[in-house]
């Protein structure tokens, strides 16, 4: 086979490892979004059907497994920000991968944005509050 | 000495100031060490995700469960065990790059515990034991009334600097792959023997932390045997 005529093969070779290692990445990617999205929903659903059964208040709810189901979900979460890195380091130009990158820095910039702002709203209350005090009387 | 109240808490801006200054540092290295900032970019976003899990989850595991992730204090070594826990994972995902990597963060965790700990000395938490020698303190705030206490939080500060500074020259020198070995051992021997001047240590033989510095002190003899092992 002379050289014109492998390079269309090896070009048709590579295009398909790309388009793989393509399908490879939005597998992660999809990984990646379950583990992240998954367990807060589950752990809503079973708030509501608990809640539903016990009543309004989910205070019946033992607090420990709330608190081994909010654990789950940080554990999830974290899985899913590792697998979005693999994906960015391992394919980079992956564009499932690019586009979750942004979304979790979206999402950890708002996380910011409101603890900021919960911060300063506490402010607020806190010296509202001090000055409701020093103006009563006696 | 009686601690002024603070009408915002300084924890956020010390937790804050300790991760941009110790951040910022690990850049500089690892560029220095021709790592591509993107890939430093995106390991420093999965260490500050699992630092600020880590810290949180530490108070969840140690108190059986009773706290949950939003309700939990924050603990320092719980921080440390989770940049420990990311920096290993993306050591797994870029392989090249795991040493250094490994180096250049835990280099950086006795300042970031350093500087954390300046918040918990101007709000009086993780107090020392009841003493009226010179620099005590006292505390009037919502968090805490009474002292005078031994300035523990103070001399964590102190010995962690002192600590990086040290680890700062290995790493500068040839023996650079002590560097991980050396700052687990002298922080965890800093940790532990600092352990029995706080306040809540008394009446315990050994507190939860304690068990965990003799873990990392096992893990940092258990790497300079390999290191010599391989010599």
């Amino acid at each position: 086979m002379d050289e014109q005529n492998r390079q269309p093969y090896t070009y048709g070779n590579e295009s398909e490892q790309n388009v793989c290692n393509d399908k490879h990445a939005n597998h992660l990617c999809i990984i990646s979004l379950a583990c992240s999205l998954l367990p807060p929903i589950i752990t809503a659903i079973i708030i509501t059907i608990v809640s539903a059964l016990t009543g309004p208040e989910y205070s019946d709810i033992p607090s420990i497994i709330m608190n081994i189901l909010g654990t789950i979900d940080t554990l999830g979460v974290i899985a899913g920000i590792a697998m979005m890195i693999y994906v960015r380091v391992k394919y980079p130009g992956n564009t499932f991968g690019k586009v979750l990158m942004w979304l979790y820095i979206i999402l950890a910039a708002l996380a910011v944005i409101l603890f900021i702002i919960y911060m300063l709203v506490a402010l607020v209350a806190c010296i509202s509050c001090l000055s409701c005090l020093n103006d009563m009387p006696g | 000495m009686t601690m002024p109240v603070f009408t915002i808490s300084p924890y956020p801006f010390t937790f804050l100031a300790s991760f941009v200054l110790s951040f910022l540092i690990v850049f500089a290295l690892l560029r220095h060490q021709g790592i591509p900032a993107n890939l430093i970019g995106y390991s420093m976003f999965l260490n500050i995700v699992m630092t600020l899990c880590g810290a949180k989850m530490y108070s969840v595991f140690t108190s059986g469960f009773k706290q949950n992730i939003l309700n939990s204090g924050i603990s320092s070594l719980g921080g440390v065990i989770g940049l420990f826990a990311g920096t290993i994972l993306f050591g797994y995902i870029y392989r090249e790059g795991r040493k250094e990597f490994l180096k250049t963060y835990t280099l950086v965790v006795p300042l970031m515990y350093s500087i954390a700990k300046i918040g918990c000395y101007l709000m009086g938490c993780c107090h020392g034991i009841p003493y009226d020698g010179p620099l005590c303190v006292s505390y009037q705030n919502d968090l805490i009334q009474g002292g005078p206490y031994f300035p523990v939080q103070l001399s964590e500060t102190v010995v962690f600097l002192l600590i990086f500074l040290i680890c700062l020259g290995i790493y500068r020198s040839k023996h650079t792959d002590y560097v991980v070995p050396a700052v687990m051992i002298l922080c965890a021997i800093g940790k532990f023997s600092l352990e029995y001047l706080r306040e809540e240590h008394i009446g315990k033989i050994l507190s939860a932390n304690q068990w965990v510095c003799i873990g990392f002190v096992l893990w940092g003899l258990s790497l300079i045997y390999q290191n010599k092992r391989k010599a």
